[in-house]
């Protein structure tokens, strides 16, 4: 009997036991396997978390221009207005509609303004009109009340990005300040089931599946917009199979984590839409920057097609390089709007025979003035990490003028080639820098690196440090002032030939530019005037080079050069900006402003961070520099600075001195009027010779800038304590007073000499006499 | 001829006796110049008569009201624009200076006024208050005696304006 069950148990267990030698290794295999899934899928998880968290904060910081204000009684003309308008992509109609449009009516116009959170809160769109008179701003109306305003200012221009090491750059878009027809069409075009589907679109992959095996090639995807981001995180250009398995998971990984409308705005500001050079352009915010120089919200329906469309494929739908192709692409594109009702069905024919909008030249990197950015990024280094500055999205409110930099680029580039020509220099061979800043305030209004200003290459304003020749020698004259009982403008120097014996022997005997001597009794102001070498040797030396140091400390040099006395001819470095900064201490009469390229800083949600406030201090007596700015109106008046008054109207006081180094290589001019001060160098970077002193040279730039400006006089309040005298200046240097012609010199009350005789003012009978006259009484 | 020096000697001594400048002070105007033509296009800085245009103001008023919140950093970027209007006004000057002053940044205050000061064309009561900022600067230095000093001037300033 039991024979029987035997064989039949025998059979059963025969096929058991094949089953179960393999399930033992089957477990243990899918155990691996599931963990090894499991393992790979948290190390998936990590990865695509960090990348998304890190795209929501690696946004470069934004660099801001001032504002441009407009008030009644502004010196301005309307072009300069339209201009900056043009600059700030705001759109000319016959009649002003949205914000960021603009209106001229003959003397009139009338602007609609961007709303714009500036460092000291946000200020609406405002809607005015201006009316010119006589070059001036004449009146300013508010549109919205009808009533008068006193002040308001446009929005200021974006002029750079500092950039997060990849360089790439975002224009950061908050998902409710985007334009609903964006998204909608987005959605409509990439993916329908954005909000239903967990990452991933089964019924989108299957349709395109189907789609392409049909065509028999790749004509549809199935990725979702999930899919797109994280495509777009590790942006490579194989797409395997694997690769986009791993995508997949990371889409569904993602959606656990993140909600629609979070992987939505991540979305909108990493696609990637563009290349320029080696600027890759990620967003909707920035690409619609680089198409159509207008943010977002301004765009019409076209336009917005036209950047969804370029989502397939940005080179290859670029419309700048295929017109036709990106036209087509657009309207395919504008017919699904239709289809999912974002456009009238029977608008859409004339949409899409609408043509290309697209600005042909891309704005300029956002990047546009990347020597004064250099300057901002310098001053903002000692007070934030560099990786601060390039991944939390900082807002920086500089005080940049676009106006005078497009002035200071165009003259420099113009004249640079003019001069080559002249002097029969290869063409190239030159370079400049040039530094503008607002007399008071400290501001620097323009910066300018080299001729080629679009290149962010050696900024010669910030890094060429060359010698400074007689720019040197305000400082050595305004020592000298600085003791009025033994020198005044009158003051008799000696230009005989001089030889001074080194410390190693050697003998050094400068010469003036003119190669002559001027006798010893050349007066003090036509020594500085005409830039006399060696009679401001002996001066130098008399007051003591150590003197002209501190002076130079106290002007606001940073620097420590040797006390020889070549340094009265100025035979030591410096850059232009630090050259700035000492004249600006001359120009605002002895008060020291440290020069500033920055207003503020807010944080990327526009909480204020750090301020940079006026900060002045008085390190020279006004006195002095009164009497030195008064020499330095003649240095322009009869000096080596004359022949800028060729350009310029004699009616503007201007003050400044001309810099000439040994064998002409470097060729410089520093000046000012009553409200700008600009340095220009002009020199080769081989350090070659330019053929060029600083009259011939960097004086032309100088006078053709600014001329371009709305100039101001340079005429300071005469302290109280200096007093003009008339005297004959044919006459100073002797003593028979002939009076006539008259001049009026300035001195330190109490300190006009004996033996000064000053002139009966013919206009007035009242004679200004100085303190002395009553000892005078008794000679 | 002798009389007339003598008449002048007495006078001058009398007047130097008081504290010399007064004589020479006041009445000082820009003698014709003849190095160029009159310039164009300058603000005359003379006087009372340096009242602030409207724009600037306006943005006056706006700081004098952030002031009065208490937001310090808006008053004085708003006086800094006023600045960027009328970059030689010494009130504006001035109240910048109170608003250092109320932040407790007083070498600040201290150099603002100062500037103030120095634009400033007779308008005594402007600078007699700067005198008074200054001399409060001083003497949270420790410097009495150059606080006094610049009290009295304040004072002197002000029966000036007074007169």
């Amino acid at each position: 009997m039991a024979r029987k069950n035997t064989s039949r148990k025998k059979k059963s267990s025969a096929n058991h036991s094949w089953l179960s030698a393999l399930l033992p290794p089957f477990v243990v295999l899918s155990s691996i396997v599931v963990v090894l899934a499991t393992l790979y899928t948290v190390y998936l998880d990590h990865r695509v978390r960090s990348q998304f968290e890190g795209a929501r904060w690696s946004l470069p910081a934004q660099v801001y221009a001032r504002p441009m204000e407009l008030y009644p009684g502004l010196r301005l003309q309307i072009e300069v207005l339209t201009d900056e308008l043009q600059r700030l992509g705001y759109r000319h109609n016959a009649e002003v509609s949205g914000s960021g449009t603009y209106a001229v009516d003959g003397q009139n116009v009338t602007i609609v303004t961007r709303p714009f959170r500036f460092w000291d809160g946000l200020q609406t769109t405002q809607k005015f009109r201006i009316e010119f008179a006589k070059g001036r701003i004449k009146g300013l109306t508010d549109l919205e009340t009808g009533e008068a305003r006193h002040i308001t200012r446009l929005d200021p221009l974006l002029i750079g990005s500092i950039y997060p090491v990849q360089g790439e750059d975002r224009i950061l878009l908050h998902i409710n300040g985007v334009p609903q027809n964006l998204i909608n069409g987005l959605l409509a075009v990439e993916d329908k089931n954005f909000y239903e589907h967990f990452g991933v679109d089964p019924k989108s992959i299957m349709r395109a599946m189907i789609a392409n095996l049909q065509a028999g090639r790749v004509v549809q995807g199935g990725s979702t917009i999930t899919q797109q981001l994280v495509k777009n995180f590790f942006l490579t250009r194989e797409q395997t199979l694997i690769r986009k398995v791993r995508e997949a998971i990371m889409a569904v990984l993602l959606e656990l984590h993140y909600g629609k409308g979070e992987i939505l705005e991540a979305y909108l500001n990493e696609v990637y839409l563009g290349q320029d050079g080696a600027r890759a352009i990620h967003g909707f915010g920035l690409a619609s920057h680089f198409y159509f120089k207008k943010p977002l919200a301004e765009l019409k329906v076209e336009e917005v097609a036209l950047l969804i469309s370029l989502v397939k494929g940005p080179s290859y739908y670029d419309p700048r390089r295929s017109a036709e192709r990106s036209v087509e692409r657009r309207n395919l594109v504008l017919e699904r709007f239709a289809a999912n009702g974002l456009v009238d069905e029977a608008e859409l024919s004339e949409i899409q025979a609408r043509p290309l909008t697209v600005v042909e030249n891309p704005p300029q990197g956002t990047t546009r003035f990347p020597a004064f950015v250099d300057l901002v990024r310098r001053q903002l280094r000692g007070h934030y990490r560099e990786a601060d500055l390039t991944s939390e999205g900082l807002r920086i409110f500089t005080t940049l003028d676009p106006h005078v930099q497009e002035i200071a680029e165009r003259r420099l580039k113009t004249h640079l080639g003019k001069l080559e020509s002249m002097r029969g220099l290869p063409a190239g061979k030159l370079e400049a820098a040039t530094v503008i800043t607002s007399v008071d305030g400290g501001k620097v209004l323009a910066l300018v690196g080299g001729r080629d200003t679009g290149y962010a290459g050696f900024n010669r304003a910030l890094d060429a440090r060359r010698p400074i020749g007689s720019l040197v020698k305000p400082a050595v004259y305004l020592t000298a002032l600085s003791r009025p009982h033994r020198y005044s403008p009158v003051t008799l120097l000696n230009d005989r030939r001089l030889e001074l014996i080194q410390p190693n022997g050697d003998i050094w005997a400068p010469e003036n530019y003119d190669k002559r001597f001027h006798g010893d009794e050349v007066p003090l102001y036509i020594a500085l005037a005409k830039s006399y070498n060696v009679a401001t040797v002996r001066l130098g030396m008399d007051i003591g080079i150590p003197s002209v140091i501190d002076t130079l400390g106290k002007l606001g040099s940073k620097g420590k050069p040797l006390a020889v006395p070549s340094l009265a001819l100025g035979a030591f470095e410096m850059a232009p900006l630090e050259v700035a900064q000492i004249y600006n201490t001359l120009a605002t009469g002895g008060y020291y402003t440290p020069l500033l390229s920055i207003q503020a800083v807010l944080s990327r949600d526009s909480e204020p961070l750090s301020r940079y406030p006026l900060r002045l201090r008085q390190t020279y007596d006004e006195g002095p520099v009164y009497i030195l700015n008064w020499n330095m109106r003649q240095i322009m008046r009869i000096g080596t600075a004359r022949s800028a008054y060729n350009i310029i109207s004699r009616d503007i006081d201007l003050a400044g001195k001309t810099g000439t180094t040994d064998d002409l290589r470097d060729s410089w001019f520093a000046g000012y009027s009553g409200n700008f001060l600009s340095v220009v160098w002009v020199g080769r970077d081989d350090n070659g010779p330019t053929k060029l002193s600083g009259a011939t040279g960097a004086l032309q730039i100088w006078a053709h800038i600014m001329n371009d400006l709305e100039l101001e006089s340079f005429k300071p309040n005469r302290p109280d304590n200096v007093v003009m005298i008339p005297l004959d200046p044919d006459e100073v240097e002797h003593d028979d007073e002939d009076c006539d012609r008259i001049m009026y010199f300035p001195f330190i009350r109490g300190t006009v000499g004996r033996d000064i005789e000053p002139c009966e003012d013919a206009h007035s009978h009242r004679q200004e006499r100085d303190g002395n006259w009553f000892l005078d009484l008794f000679r | 001829m002798l009389g007339n020096s003598i008449g002048y000697a007495a006078t001058g001594c009398l007047l130097m006796a008081m504290g010399g400048c007064a004589v020479f002070k006041g009445q000082v105007t820009e003698p014709p110049s003849t190095s160029g033509q009159a310039a164009t296009g300058t603000r005359r800085e003379s006087g009372s008569e340096q009242a602030a245009g409207p724009a600037a103001q306006a943005l006056m008023a706006q700081a004098a009201s952030h002031v009065e919140t208490g937001d310090y950093q808006k008053a004085a970027a708003t006086l800094e624009r006023a600045l960027y209007i009328e970059p030689r006004n010494p009130v504006i000057y001035a109240q910048l200076a109170d608003v250092m002053l109320a932040q407790g940044l007083l070498g600040e205050a201290e150099n603002l006024a100062r500037r103030s000061n120095s634009l400033a064309r007779n308008q005594p009561d402007l600078q007699a208050k700067n005198w008074m900022t200054i001399a409060r600067a001083m003497r949270a230095r420790g410097e009495t005696a150059s606080a006094e000093a610049a009290e009295m001037r304040a004072r002197e300033l002000k029966n000036l304006a007074g007169e």
